[in-house]
């Protein structure tokens, strides 16, 4: 419940560790929330483990901590189109684990890798024809024969790239998206979106394809795509001109044609020059429940019930003072970021971020909503955050901030809420918290 | 706790000012549409201040390390609308078409009129010349010194040869690409490159090529023009050549990046199709004079 969640707890800031030397690119938690997985601008990936609850400590429970940091990409060159390809991670997505190992797929502008985490903690010792550092023992010293014997060690974790999925997108490649077959997963770009079995790296079919024969004539491109949740054959995309489309698999190898098209008309009395920028919508989510969607454009976040097309079935203002700044921002190149949204475990809650490291949630049921801040300075480990107020020229209370005073460059567009307790990751440039709530931590 | 208060527009107005860059004291943050009356002054330069902005993003865009064909498309999606809104205005108002001399100057201060007088809406499309724009496509640098309606039309002619060369990397021909259903797509190799037919431009002479609206007539002869030099021009030097010294101009810096990408060549392409400029009241001197241009930039003399 959101009441409870204003109380909130265990401010985790991981900045302390130095990783984070660059921008924080992407967040996500694996399926049971036990791994939390960051991507950067530098192409490094950091991995980190919720430690187990201890009776013993009880304020140490639920913390996250570090379980593997790795380089996932490097800077590349294209040597044909004098190219520089980012390093930068764009999005991760973890795959539904079936043994001990864990795996995550990672993608940059071009190429998507599998990567596999596995654990080590036992060692092999006691060879017969080598010796402790590895040496060859030589044989006249070998008097007896023994068994090697499996002996504790210290938490390995290796990180290796099983698959590397690469020269398959001529744009730049904005999501990732594993089907629930657990086979299967499509990468879309600007133009196009290609299905991939994860087993097969040569190739990938191609699955949508909105290029025009004429390039001068496109006008609208893919902003983010999502499998169904339960349904291996549906899957989402949306676009820059602010729809959703529903595609079919099963209905025919190529998906140009959507099974729904989501789009709300225009309101005629909002209409600016930049009513089609802020229309773009920059990412989409299907609830757990699969009946569901989550859209984030520049200034709303809707929640659309797939049975109805024709408008959203819920639309939540993030930031409506926006509205009529909205010519500064596009001169500051502002009004082109792309926010993430988010729900919670029950599909009760939406969060998406904002700026001035503000992010947003919203109760779909109360709709009651709530604006909270993640910076070092207004919350202190374990504080409880308080709730933020934008000003807006109305009666200024204490502590609100002023639309001029908002700082454009503390922008959180990365944020990820654990897939079944209110632990919520929020990525605020180079700094990564992680927020819990306290009442459930309290209950353990 | 909810978060309520919203002022309606009006109330904006006495709101901002600090911390926000500002190019007009009129245009503000004023919500449009909103208090300000489509087809008043303020609305124009609201419009006028916008159109400059949006130019200037575009051409600031193609010279980026990491160019967003999301953010160029929407870009070059808001320049569409503003002139067919202007054109929309004086074809209503019947303004009549004032035969335009050579540089139609246009600045952020111009009166609302005189942009009207630029953009006439039947062919032949005058120039908007960027030479008086504040933020000037001019570095330092000698490059720079060539008009901006050149850069245009060069960069449109590149975007052609360079489109050419998009199909080529894409792996699919143009006009449409035929894919088989469940055909899978190999890797894209660069030694696709190979495979091109450079003399494919011949098939749009005499033809109106594809695209080819009345709007963009001349653009339409600048491609075929420029596209028959592919015939001539080996394949391997266009890429160097491009590369290098288009790079060069452009940007007048040293770097990486150039305009031979595939990818972002394409950014390019949007600009006739939005771009009421480009090209000159004498398209045969001129074009011809650009076509030397070309040239030596394809040759590298």
């Amino acid at each position: 419940m959101l009441v409870e969640f204003l109380r909130r707890i265990s401010f985790v800031n991981v900045a302390v560790q130095s990783h984070y030397t660059d921008i924080i690119s992407t967040v996500e938690f694996n399926q049971t929330g036990e791994l939390l997985a960051t991507g950067d601008k530098g192409g490094r990936v950091v991995i980190f483990q919720r430690e187990p609850e201890s009776k013993n400590e009880p304020h140490c429970q639920g913390e996250y901590n570090v379980y593997s940091t790795f380089q996932s990409h490097e800077p590349e060159f294209d040597y044909l189109k004098s190219l520089e390809i980012e390093e930068k991670i764009n999005k991760i997505r973890w795959l539904p684990q079936h043994n001990a190992a864990h795996f995550l797929l990672s993608t940059n502008d071009k190429t998507i890798k599998l990567w596999k985490v596995s654990e080590r903690d036992k060692r092999p010792e006691g060879y017969n024809l080598k010796d402790e550092e590895g040496r060859l023992k030589g044989l006249s010293t070998v008097t007896s024969l023994q068994v090697p014997v499996l002996m504790p060690v210290d938490l390995m974790v290796e990180v290796s790239p099983r698959r590397i999925f690469a020269n398959a997108h001529t744009y730049h490649v904005n999501s990732i998206s594993v089907n629930s077959d657990c086979e299967t997963y499509m990468s879309a770009d600007d133009l196009r979106i290609n299905l991939w079995h994860l087993g097969i790296t040569d190739r990938s079919f191609n699955i949508v394809d909105i290029k025009p024969a004429n390039m001068e004539e496109l006008t609208e491109v893919i902003t983010a795509a999502e499998f169904h949740p339960d349904h291996c054959n549906l899957f989402v995309y949306s676009s820059s001109k602010g729809t959703l489309r529903l595609c079919d698999m099963r209905a025919s190898a190529l998906c140009d044609q959507h099974s729904k098209l989501f789009e709300e008309p225009e309101d005629p009395s909002n209409r600016s020059f930049f009513s089609e920028i802020i229309s773009s919508i920059s990412d989409v989510k299907f609830s757990h429940s699969g009946r569901y969607l989550l859209t984030r454009d520049y200034l709303t976040a809707n929640v659309w019930d797939l049975n109805m097309e024709n408008k959203p079935i819920e639309t939540y203002q993030v930031h409506d003072y926006l509205r009529s700044k909205l010519c500064s921002l596009y001169e500051n190149d502002c009004i082109f970021d792309k926010f993430e949204c988010a729900w919670n475990g029950t599909d009760s809650v939406i969060m998406t971020g904002a700026y001035n490291n503000f992010f947003r949630m919203f109760d779909r049921n109360t709709k009651r909503d709530v604006t909270l801040e993640a910076s070092r300075e207004s919350s202190k480990p374990r504080a409880v955050l308080k709730p933020r107020r934008v000003c807006t020229g109305g009666k200024r209370r204490k502590d609100d901030i002023s639309v001029d005073s908002l700082d454009f460059t503390k922008k959180i567009l990365h944020t990820a809420w654990h897939p079944a307790e209110n632990i919520i990751a929020i990525a605020a440039t180079n700094n990564l918290y992680i927020f819990q709530d306290k009442v459930s931590s309290e209950m353990h | 706790m909810l978060f309520s208060e919203h002022t309606n527009g009006v109330g904006w107005a006495k709101m901002t000012g600090k911390g926000l860059k500002r190019k007009l004291p009129e245009e503000g943050d004023l919500p449009e549409g909103a208090t300000v009356q489509k087809g008043s002054g303020l609305y124009s330069a609201q419009r006028q201040s916008v159109l400059n902005i949006s130019l200037d993003k575009y051409n600031r865009g193609q010279r980026l390390l990491e160019p967003s064909l999301r953010r160029s498309v929407l870009i070059a999606n808001t320049l569409r609308q503003i002139q067919e809104e202007i054109r929309q205005e004086a074809s209503d108002s019947g303004t009549p078409q004032i035969s335009t001399p050579p540089v139609a100057q246009v600045s952020p201060l111009s009166e609302s009129s005189s942009l009207k007088e630029a953009l006439p809406t039947p062919t032949p499309p005058s120039r908007l010349s960027m030479e008086n724009h504040p933020m000037g496509l001019g570095d330092s640098d000698d490059w720079t010194l060539l008009s901006s309606e050149e850069d245009f039309s060069l960069s449109s002619a590149i975007s052609s040869l360079l489109k050419e060369l998009d199909v080529v990397i894409d792996g699919s021909p143009a006009p449409s690409p035929q894919r088989t259903p469940l055909g899978s797509i190999e890797n894209l190799e660069t030694e696709k490159a190979d495979k091109q037919e450079p003399c494919r431009a011949e098939s749009k002479h005499g033809g109106c090529p594809e695209g080819c609206r009345p709007s963009e007539t001349v653009f339409g002869n600048l491609e075929i023009m420029s596209s028959s030099y592919l015939c001539d021009v080996a394949l391997d030097d266009l890429f160097l050549d491009i590369d290098t010294s288009v790079y060069e101009r452009e940007a007048g810096s040293l770097g990486s990046r150039t305009l031979s990408s595939a990818a972002s060549d394409e950014f390019l392409k949007y600009l006739p199709s939005c771009h009421p400029s480009s090209f000159s009241m004498n398209p045969n001197a001129r074009d011809l004079n650009e076509l030397e241009h070309i040239m030596e930039i394809l040759v590298g003399s």
